[in-house]
């Protein structure tokens, strides 16, 4: 009767761990690559990104195709530090964002990615020469906690 | 005779023998001709020949002379107005250049006069393209394909020589044609205004270009060049390169909406109703936003070479009027937009469009506008162009954004007319409907000076 106890307590406590390892699987990736990790100063620097639903179950949500879609996109210089935004992003304001053009609607499936581009320096100054790292997070529907999903970091260099 | 004259003639006589022995190659004489001649007295000489066979005639400083050419040798009798001297003399290697001696006899001062001399025939110019020749060539290549042309003259005398150079703009059937651009300004980082580069209108330096066919067809550019040797001045042959260019063909293009799926890319089938206008939770007024109920759908199809449908969709007016809950005027309303609100036409939110199925064969869209609480009625006019393009895939060795364009196929006109009341029991109420046109072929390209880049909120005034 005791082996049988801790038989059932093992089962268990194995259980608990594999849903806690389960859990901790996130359930979305964002991975961010760029053509070309070297440009001139003047040159546009573009981000592509892949967003992967790693969860068992189907993720709806609605994408505009602008720089709203994401949470953040930032962009550092070699000291960490911001750069500014462009114009253009300076008279954005994503978090009241009423209307939209494009606009369509996404199911992804677990496993299943979707591809997206941003060109990023119309949005942050990277004009001037020098290293910069990028680095965009994804906002995930409210059926997934609305959790924030951070990509991965890239480099660019911006050559004179 | 004059000694000038008997100068300006001597270079041809003489000839007789011709130089060194049979060779692989068959040279001809044919064409023009410019060098010098030295000796006893020293000059220009400007020839020009035909060939029947193995005879030859043609002229020499203006004055007539024959001869024969069996394709290694060449022997030019005398002078027909003077009936003395001759020449001989034998080719270069590669053709262009034929080196001899002269003989002019009964002069008046001097019995015998000889001499040596070297003409140079400044023939039909290359045209370089990829690293190949392409003079009296037909080329294929693909609408939308980097064309940078460099010409030069077919020797190295000749290129040292050459004093001006011209080519043709584009052409088809003999004339300048209206389906080639210098370029397409918009790329996938730089889209906040977008025109045609026109084509170079420099035609007269070495290269030209770069350029760009924008439809399927067949199409020809020229080149020669003008040249000095020793004063001695002439004009190249006319060298014509032809293109055979290939390109998207018989384009169509389905509208549809409603119950389509297009969480899953689904392509149109047919032409079929649009999706309605609706409230989605925000709550918003949307036209289609739901499964089952798409807005706008557009699937394109066409024979096409290696590439992609590139979707570039314009808004021609978008206007929002929303009347306050508590009272007072109607507000006019435009999306954010740079650089100033209510200028249309402006390019919607990015470039290229970015609503489009994996294949990149549909396009969607299910524009919406919020409506805030302060309101008790919001309505919208959409009106959008979207126009269908198509991108060449890139050859493997061009690198950079120059190497392909989008070549524009034609637009589909669209719009929606919305309208969101906020009822007695306080629930959004949607009417109106959305309508497209049916596609126009067009090659035309999309152009903008604004950007409606719908990041934030309305501008009301």
């Amino acid at each position: 009767m005791k082996a049988f106890r801790m038989a059932v307590c093992l089962g268990a406590a194995l259980l608990l761990l594999a849903a806690a390892v389960a859990e901790s699987v996130p359930p979305f990736s964002l991975t961010i690559t760029t053509p070309h990790p070297e440009v001139k100063a003047g040159s546009g620097v573009r981000v592509d990104l892949t967003l992967t639903n790693n969860s068992d179950r189907v993720a709806e949500f609605q994408f505009t195709g602008s720089l709203c879609d994401y949470a953040a996109v930032e962009v550092r210089d070699s000291a960490g530090n911001l750069v500014p935004d462009t114009e253009v992003k300076s008279k954005s304001d994503c978090a009241h964002q009423e209307i939209t053009g494009a606009n369509g609607m996404y199911r992804l499936k677990p496993n299943e990615s979707k591809r997206d581009t941003i060109a990023v320096s119309m949005f942050s100054d990277m004009s001037k020469p020098g290293e910069y790292s990028v680095q965009v997070m994804w906002k995930a529907p409210k059926e997934f906690d609305s959790v924030v999903v951070k990509s991965n970091t890239i480099t660019v260099t911006v050559t004179p | 005779m004059t000694l000038r004259q008997c100068a300006l003639i001597s270079p041809l006589f003489a000839l007789l023998v011709l130089g060194s022995g049979a060779r692989a190659q068959n040279c001809s004489l044919a064409g023009q001709w410019t060098g010098s001649y030295s000796g006893d007295s020293s000059g220009s000489v400007a020839a020009s020949f035909t060939e029947t066979g193995t005879s030859v005639s043609g002229t020499v400083n203006g004055l007539s002379v024959t001869g024969t050419n069996d394709g290694s040798q060449v022997s030019l009798g005398a002078v027909a107005k003077h009936g003395y001297g001759s020449a001989s003399g034998t080719f270069s290697a590669d053709c262009s250049t034929l080196s001899g001696t002269w003989i002019a006899v009964n002069t008046k001062k001097h019995k015998t006069k000889t001499g040596t001399f070297t003409i140079i025939q400044c023939g039909a110019p290359t045209m370089m393209f990829n690293g190949a020749n392409i003079a009296g060539q037909t080329t294929s290549v693909v609408a939308g394909q980097e064309i940078m042309l460099t010409g030069q003259a077919p020797n190295q005398e000749c290129v040292s020589a050459t004093v001006s150079q011209q080519w043709s703009l584009p052409l088809e059937n003999g004339k300048q044609t209206k389906n080639a651009v210098g370029g397409y300004t918009p790329t996938p980082t730089s889209y906040a205004t977008a025109s045609v580069t026109p084509l170079p209108t420099d035609t007269t330096t070495t290269s030209y270009g770069p350029f760009y066919f924008t439809s399927p067809g067949t199409y020809t550019m020229t080149y020669q060049y003008t040249f000095d040797i020793n004063g001695a001045s002439g004009t190249s042959p006319v060298s014509t390169a032809t293109f055979t260019t290939d390109g998207p063909t018989g384009v169509s293009l389905l509208i549809c909406g409603g119950d389509i799926d297009e969480n899953d890319g689904a392509d149109c089938t047919g032409n079929g109703p649009l999706g309605k206008v609706a409230i989605n939770p925000g709550p918003v007024l949307q036209f289609g936003g739901t499964a089952g109920n798409v807005g706008i759908a557009m699937t394109a199809t066409a024979t096409a070479p290696p590439g992609n449908f590139t979707w570039v969709q314009r808004i021609m007016g978008d206007v929002v009027t929303a009347t306050p809950s508590a009272g007072g005027a109607v507000q006019t309303c435009y999306p954010p937009e740079v650089p100033a609100v209510g200028v249309f036409p402006g390019l919607d939110t990015a470039y290229t469009y970015p609503i489009v199925n994996p294949a990149g064969t549909t396009a969607y869209d299910n524009p919406s506008v919020g409506l805030p609480n302060s309101y008790k009625k919001v309505s919208r006019a959409f009106s959008a162009m979207m126009n269908l393009m198509w991108t060449p895939t890139a050859a493997a060795e061009c690198t950079g954004d120059a190497c392909t364009i989008p070549v524009p196929l034609g637009y589909v006109n669209w719009k929606v007319s919305a309208t969101a009341k906020l009822n007695k029991k306080g629930t959004w109420v949607p009417s109106g409907s959305g309508s497209a046109h049916e596609f126009v072929a067009s090659s035309s390209y999309p152009t903008w000076t604004s950007w409606v880049t719908y990041m934030g909120s309305l501008v009301c005034h």
